[in-house]
């Protein structure tokens, strides 16, 4: 999420140390609880890319909207994820322009391979960025001054909403024994593969995926119990403080 | 009508994506997909902050266990 003057004015009224809202949390922990909801079907299944493809190359509108609609946001997040926020619509945009020339010059020879090429089209983008970056970094290296530096920390409510998160997490791993944790540990720490961790702990696929969705279970398990019980507190402090009256 | 048939990815594919140990071949589908598929990019994110939270809190772990043991070697002393 960009930082707006208004959340991050809220966050500093709000202070780093204070403990985000519930909803926050509730929000952030939705999806880790087993079983996952009917997803919806992707878009890629009801997209005509010959006909899409036809109207870009011949300049109408409606094909360019419906090609920025189709994947404008999706690309937004592929290069948020490799670049950062720093001047994202200007690289959606300059992605976007790139596809759009190519297919009015008849490039694109398979429709249907379209979102491989927007693929290769921001590789290469991100490559060219990230090139940049470097070039620009080496060449400012000697200057202190006015060297803008983006920062990509989180917000203090982000940050508070993560350390709830590891202390559930942090409970969970105590409730395991020490063996299924040395197995998440190689996995997720030290990232050995999966096939080198069974061979040498005698763990079948099913064993070692079952311990995997159990802790991550747990964790939402553990998420929703917590959030459960905090209502009810505010709720006692409510009447022991009317009480008094 | 041309169609491209593309199911949704399931989340160990989606957690090998976000640990960079999914193999290149396997790269290219998945990030056809994401552009256009809401579901999987969202269950990504999910998927990559689980990731993070594990790794804090393993490592948090190890940290304390290392001192436990430094500790109990000093006193052995």
């Amino acid at each position: 999420m960009l930082a707006t003057r208004g959340n991050l004015a809220s966050s500093a009224n709000q202070g780093a140390t204070d403990p985000p809202s519930i909803d926050t949390v509730a929000q952030s922990l939705a999806g880790f609880e087993a079983g996952e909801a009917q997803a919806p079907e992707p878009v890629s299944n009801q997209v005509n890319w010959q006909d899409l493809v036809d109207r870009i190359h011949k300049g109408e509108e409606s094909g360019m909207e419906e090609l920025y609609r189709l994947f404008g946001r999706g690309i937004r997040y592929y290069l948020c994820r490799q670049l950062g926020h720093q001047e994202l619509d200007d690289k959606v945009h300059d992605t976007f322009v790139i596809v759009v020339q190519a297919i009015r010059r008849g490039e694109l020879r398979e429709p249907d391979r379209l979102m491989g090429f927007v693929r290769t089209v921001v590789r290469r983008q991100v490559a060219a960025y990230i090139d940049d970056a470097v070039h620009s970094r080496r060449d400012e290296l000697n200057l202190d001054v006015g060297v803008r530096v983006a920062d990509r920390r989180n917000n203090p409510e982000q940050t508070a909403v993560f350390r709830q998160k590891v202390e559930l997490m942090l409970e969970v791993l105590r409730s395991l024994s020490a063996r299924d944790r040395e197995i998440l540990t190689r996995f997720y720490l030290d990232e050995e593969s999966q096939e080198s961790i069974c061979q040498e702990m005698g763990l079948s696929e099913t064993q070692f995926r079952l311990l995997k969705s159990r802790a991550k279970a747990r964790f939402g398990e553990i998420g929703k119990r917590k959030l459960q019980q905090k209502p009810l507190i505010s709720v006692s402090l409510r009447t022991s403080s009317g009480s008094g009256h | 009508m041309s169609t491209c048939i593309v199911l949704h990815f399931p989340d160990d594919v989606l957690e090998k994506y976000a640990m960079g140990s999914l193999s290149n071949l396997d790269c290219g589908p998945l990030e056809e997909h994401l552009p256009l598929c809401e579901d999987c990019r969202t269950r990504l994110m999910k998927v990559e902050e689980y990731i993070l939270v594990v790794r804090a809190a393993l490592t948090e772990l190890e940290i304390h266990s290392n001192a436990r043991i430094g500790a109990q070697s000093v006193f052995a002393l």
